[in-house]
């Protein structure tokens, strides 16, 4: 009986290297074989990761001194999920799944970004394909460039520009502060399971406006204005909004990303 | 009444604390027990509030930092914005809060005494993450008939409380919580006046704090100019529920989350 069951483990350990090899592989063709922007149409590059894996990859949080990181990271511990928080760009570069936070400003961001390598350690992280998901400034600093500070050179990741909310009104309030509802213009694994209109928590003076009309996944509307509230293409994704204090449905969004394979 | 502003109205249950548990008074003092944090944090979140806060109300008096053990249990439970207040004193203390889980502060006494604290605070973690409270009591002497109280209501210090918001708005804080010293605990309404006074003298949001014991009251308050209402002793003694002053603020025309 026993002898068995060593056996048994023997072939389950077998297996599971030979997945994890199979796993590697698959990946690593898929991503040299195909350009990035075609590599996500409907499925995932390497199925066995995606739908059989037993465990789900470590969640990278990017730390660049843009705002305390505590929040995102018990927000992950919430759900059960493995996250990390490092600002070594080794460790984004190499990682599996990539969350950008941030709150501040976006010239001083980016510049801490470019003295740190974490830069090309992010770009290279998204060239890759891994399901990166950007939050609040993160989602302004992934396009081409922000109208904060004068103009500043974003990563380029998606484009578009960050702009700032023009409102003629001055008893409308910027920034933008409290719960708002976010309607998903289309079905994407990030909003699967949550109702439309949920509203979520926002912070910001700024708003995403990426340049083509495909990259807006959900908008949100306020004073009359619409913007776009999250923002993406391929593994990429970026909220404008705050899922880690948007109680319930912001859990349900990061409980999304974390099973993301990155297409969709 | 003033215009409504564009953005939904925040039910903002708060938890005064000492000694580890939370804690309610009638005017500062008369302190009982209420509870656990982390329970009250987790069913307050449940129940559906908008931003939840936590003052550790002695521990200005007390000249001790605030409880950072508290602050990361009370955090590990929460998942909404969650503002700390209570022991700040500057920017050093409030990176300890943040760090331990908390998404705003709010500073009181340290503020009045050294404002520069809020120009740093506001410098390094931005406007949107830094609150003052200010505590009001009525006092005849003063332009306004409000004079500001520090270290919990303990210390009167001469100066008008309009007067001082404005400054405080000036340093570019987004939010200012104004708790009366006459209403507070008392559950006979907010103090209208002292509400309307301070929103009619800043830009930044203002909370409405203390004297919470009907629905209508929070309805007042909305008229006032407040857009968080905050509350601690209807919730805590159960007298009123969050889905309840939701549904009744829903009726009013007022716009809430849920």
């Amino acid at each position: 009986m026993r002898e068995g069951n060593v056996a048994g483990q023997f072939r389950k350990s077998v297996f599971f290297w030979a997945t994890l090899l199979y796993a590697d592989a698959a990946g690593a063709q898929n991503v040299m074989r195909r350009p990035l922007q075609k590599n996500r149409k409907g499925s995932c590059s390497s199925p066995v990761v995606c739908y059989h894996f037993p465990f789900r990859a470590m969640i990278t949080i990017v730390d660049y001194k843009a705002g305390n990181l505590t929040s995102v990271r018990l927000a992950f511990e919430k759900l059960g999920e493995r996250a990390v928080v490092t600002g070594d760009p080794e460790a984004v570069r190499g990682a599996e799944r990539v969350v950008f936070p941030g709150v501040g400003a976006a010239s001083s961001a980016m510049a801490t970004l470019r003295r740190t390598g974490l830069e090309e350690a992010l770009s290279e992280a998204a060239r890759r394909g891994v399901p990166f998901l950007g939050i609040c400034l993160g989602a302004q600093i992934i396009l081409e460039r922000s109208e904060e500070d004068g103009g500043t050179m974003g990563l380029g990741l998606l484009p578009g520009t960050a702009r700032r909310f023009g409102f003629f009104d001055p008893r409308i309030k910027v920034p933008h502060m409290g719960w708002n509802a976010v309607r998903p213009c289309r079905a994407h694994p990030l909003f699967a399971g949550i109702p439309e209109n949920s509203e979520f928590y926002f912070v910001h003076s700024y708003y995403p406006d990426p340049s083509a009309e495909n990259l807006r996944l959900a908008v949100t509307e306020y004073a009359g204005f619409e913007f776009a509230s999250a923002i993406g293409r391929g593994s990429l994704a970026a909220v404008q909004f705050h899922p880690e204090k948007s109680g319930r449905v912001g859990l349900r969004l990061l409980a999304n990303f974390a099973r993301w394979d990155g297409g969709c | 009444m003033p215009q409504p502003v564009p953005t939904t109205t925040r039910i903002m249950p708060c938890l005064d604390m000492q000694n580890g548990r939370v804690v309610k008074g009638v005017r500062f003092v008369q302190i009982r027990d209420a509870g656990d944090p982390v329970e009250c944090a987790r069913a307050y979140c449940h129940a559906g509030a908008d931003e939840l806060a936590m003052l550790d109300i002695t521990a200005t008096v007390e000249n001790r930092p605030t409880l950072l053990r508290v602050v990361r249990d009370v955090a590990a439970v929460t998942t909404i914005p969650f503002t700390v207040g209570g022991g700040i004193r500057d920017v050093a203390s409030a990176a300890a809060v943040l760090e331990a889980g908390a998404h705003k502060v709010s500073t009181s006494s340290a503020a009045f005494r050294t404002p520069h604290v809020i120009e740093e605070m506001v410098r390094e973690f931005g406007s949107n993450r830094v609150t003052v409270a200010i505590d009001a009591a009525q006092n005849p002497a003063m332009p306004s008939g409000y004079e500001v109280y520090i270290d919990g209501g303990r210390t009167a210090t001469g100066r008008d409380a309009i007067e001082w918001a404005k400054e405080v708005d000036g340093y570019g804080v987004s939010v200012i919580l104004p708790t009366s010293k006459s209403t507070d605990g008392v559950r006979q309404g907010y103090d209208l006046p002292l509400i309307r006074k301070i929103k009619d003298a800043v830009a930044a949001e203002v909370v409405a704090s203390g004297g919470a014991g009907t629905r209508e009251h929070f309805l007042a308050a909305v008229h006032a100019g407040a857009t968080i209402l905050l509350a601690a002793s209807v919730f805590h003694f159960g007298i009123l529920t969050i889905p309840d002053i939701k549904r009744y603020l829903k009726q009013q025309g007022v716009s809430v989350r849920g």
